[in-house]
């Protein structure tokens, strides 16, 4: 297992439940989770309310001894990816169309809007149909603003591999899309 | 294993997504061919997921929340691990003893389980092996706690420690059964609120007692379910304190109470007089009723709806005033209070009621300084319902707005009557904060306040409790005379749901306002009457 010794020191600290090392880790990652969970899914309540459920949830694993193998962020993201994709499972999903405030404060036409975020959660749904890999490697792209390298670090591979990787994930996420204009 | 080059498809999409995410201007850092037809369309794709990537921050405090959580989380662990460790370390030398000495251990065991048992249990939660040892161990405390007050905080103690369980629970995402006991702080068809907890209410869910309300005692026996939170299994309203009983309410058949009654009985005339007073607006302006006192005041045979709310004045048109979007008849049974003179912009305070025709007859309008009008501007509506969709109910001919923010108590129905806080906005639409369907069966007292006492009043004697939903109309004082819509209790009190009051009979009659010319002779005798 590679961990970064600042890492393990404070897996270390997090399994003594030290809530200086909880509140750290939360303080560090939350907006970035957060952030992931948003472009996932699209509603603010929701992306907060799973934000808490990432950090429980990666406490239960360290308390059970399960916990990251390559790197820390990419474990938490792929905690909340399992989430998100729990969610879309259980078909949780609101079945309205939720406009973000500043979206409909725009002065934008009202049907434009709406339209808008149906589109949106077209995209989102079909990201939620992608392989994990690819569908974590389109919103670190695109939802964190990652550099391929960075990217590369979170899910342990090599740049060519990421840049490989998004390649499939663009095409998968083109072919499920045009299935369902089709169907 | 070498790694595999990306193709010059693949190269080529990653230029493009870099160049569309850090703006047209930056130029492919490595020559790459132009871009098939196939990639062109991959990058348009790209086009659409930047285009997502507009995240709005979350709002301030939004994440706090779900630090909290943790650290509880992390709380609720730590307290397990130092409870696990500590009966270890008190193990520990057990066993050497055990090797040392098998008698000495053997009596040293049976003590030192029933300690350890004991402060392992202390931290146990609901389907930890030693709960049932932390339960004995608070039963007898509870046993051997023989003054009142020493009983009472040892009482309140074990139920907020229950609650802290459920909440480390919930927090551990653990599946057990607990169980607590609390008051109701909020309300849904679905979920009850009690401490902070959100508990469920399935289908299977046992509810004892009468319909839950907020502000209910209630004893719940619940599951805690990592995904699902916690839902109840039982839920046993606990009844309060029995209040000495006062006046056993009529019998609901009275005949004196019918609304269709078209004469008056002769059992109502020792309450006519209070009646009278009570009912004096209502009957100069609906003058059919005015030999039918007891009637006038129940909803659906001559009056559909009543409602209080503030405003400005903004019209005054003959016998039509508007105040705050809308309008009221004026006529010289209308109540002016000190300066609410005719006066256009003027900010005043209006008591209406509406006929089933949907005419709003106001009552009173007076002058009032503090109203502020506007979208904060409060309105009180009691009244049938006569039509409702989704997002729209009307109530005396006013369409009312509901929105995802409306809370909503019972089950509402057209006929049913129920009582709505609500807000104007600046068009004068009403959005509706909170609606409480009153029960059917509800009965009417018509009396004189007494005695006020917070939430408790004394009315023509009967104790009257105001539920925390409850919409008063008027203002009440002593002395006044009200109309109560409530349910009635066993002991003789009665659960108010909706309250309108007028004001108590002057000393001196005046021909300019014949509501309070009423007389008002005697301290009528209660009466009560069944709702239809």
């Amino acid at each position: 297992m590679v961990r970064s010794d600042q890492d393990s020191g404070l897996l270390k600290r997090v399994q003594e439940y030290d809530p200086s090392a909880l509140g750290e880790i939360y303080d560090c990652y939350a907006g970035r989770i957060y952030s992931y969970l948003y472009y996932r899914l699209g509603d603010a309540h929701l992306a907060e309310d799973l934000t808490g459920t990432v950090f429980v949830r990666m406490l239960e694993a360290i308390q059970g001894d399960r916990s990251w193998s390559v790197s820390f962020s990419g474990w938490l993201y792929r905690i909340a990816h399992n989430l998100v994709v729990d969610h879309y499972r259980r078909g949780r999903q609101d079945q309205c169309v939720v406009l973000d405030e500043r979206v409909a404060a725009r002065e934008h036409d009202p049907f434009q809007v709406v339209q808008e975020r149906l589109d949106s959660e077209r995209l989102r749904k079909a990201i939620s149909r992608l392989t994990d890999e690819q569908a974590l490697v389109v919103t670190l792209k695109f939802a964190e603003g990652l550099s391929n390298a960075e990217v590369a670090e979170i899910m342990g591979k090599t740049e060519g591999a990421i840049k490989s990787l998004q390649f499939r994930a663009m095409a998968s996420l083109r072919r499920i899309l045009e299935a369902e204009e089709q169907g | 294993m070498t790694e595999r080059r990306p193709s010059t498809a693949e190269e080529n999409l990653d230029q493009a997504i870099a160049r569309l995410r850090h703006g047209s201007s930056h130029e492919p850092t490595v020559p790459v061919e132009p871009p098939t037809d196939d990639v062109a369309r991959l990058v348009d794709l790209a086009e659409r997921l930047c285009e997502l990537a507009v995240t709005p921050p979350p709002p301030p405090g939004a994440l706090r929340a779900g630090r909290e959580r943790l650290l509880a989380a992390g709380r609720a662990a730590s307290h397990g691990l130092r409870s696990r460790r500590r009966f270890a370390t008190l193990l520990r030398p057990v066993a050497y003893r055990w090797v040392a000495a098998a008698a000495v251990c053997l009596a040293l065991m049976t003590a030192f389980l029933a300690s350890s048992g004991a402060i392992a249990s202390a931290a146990s939660l609901p389907g930890d092996p030693f709960y049932p040892v932390k339960r004995a161990a608070e039963s007898v405390q509870l046993a051997l706690a023989f003054a009142p007050e020493q009983r009472a905080a040892l009482e309140k103690a074990m139920e907020e420690r229950r609650l802290a369980e459920v909440r480390a629970l919930l927090d551990l995402r653990r599946r057990a059964q607990a169980s607590f006991r609390g008051t109701v702080t909020a309300l849904s068809p679905n979920t009850i609120e009690i401490a902070g907890l959100v508990v469920h209410i399935g289908p299977n869910t046992r509810i004892e007692g009468h319909r839950l309300a907020i502000g209910d005692v209630v004893a719940v026996l619940a599951r805690s379910q990592p995904e699902d939170g916690l839902i109840a299994e039982s839920i046993r309203i606990i009844p309060p304190t029995p209040l000495p009983p006062l006046l056993t309410l009529a019998s609901a058949s009275a005949p004196a109470l019918s609304r269709d009654v078209q004469t008056p009985s002769p059992n109502i005339t020792e309450s006519a007089t209070a009646s009278t007073a009570l009912t004096g607006t209502v009957t100069s302006t609906l003058p059919a009723s005015s030999a039918m006192p007891t009637i006038t005041l129940t909803f659906t045979s001559t009056v559909a709806a009543m409602a209080q709310w503030q405003g400005t004045l903004e019209m005054v048109e003959g016998d039509q005033w508007r105040v705050a979007g809308h309008t009221v008849l004026v006529d010289a049974t209308t109540v002016m209070g000190e300066a609410a003179a005719a006066t256009v912009g003027r900010q005043v305070r209006v008591l209406a009621l509406a006929t089933p025709d949907s005419v709003w007859r106001a009552v009173s309008i007076t002058a009032h300084p503090a109203a502020t009008g506007g979208p904060t501007a409060p309105w009180a509506i009691g009244g049938i319902l006569s039509a409702l969709e989704a997002d729209r109910w009307v109530i005396g001919g006013w369409p009312l707005l509901l929105t995802p923010d409306t809370v909503v108590l019972g089950e509402p129905a057209a006929g049913a009557l129920v009582t709505i806080s609500a807000h104007s906005q600046e068009d004068g639409t009403i959005v509706v904060d909170s609606a409480t369907v009153v029960p059917a069966n509800t009965a009417v007292l018509l009396g004189t306040i007494e005695r006020l006492e917070g939430s408790v009043w004394l009315v023509s004697g009967v104790a009257v409790h105001l539920l925390p939903e409850a919409l008063l109309l008027g203002e009440p004082q002593q002395g006044a005379h009200v109309a109560i819509w409530g349910e009635g209790q066993p002991d003789g009190a009665l659960l108010a749901h909706l309250v309108w009051v007028q004001a108590p009979p002057p000393t001196e009659p005046t021909a300019t306002t014949p509501l309070t010319a009423t007389p008002a002779t005697a301290t009528p005798t209660p009466e009560v009457k069944a709702t239809p």
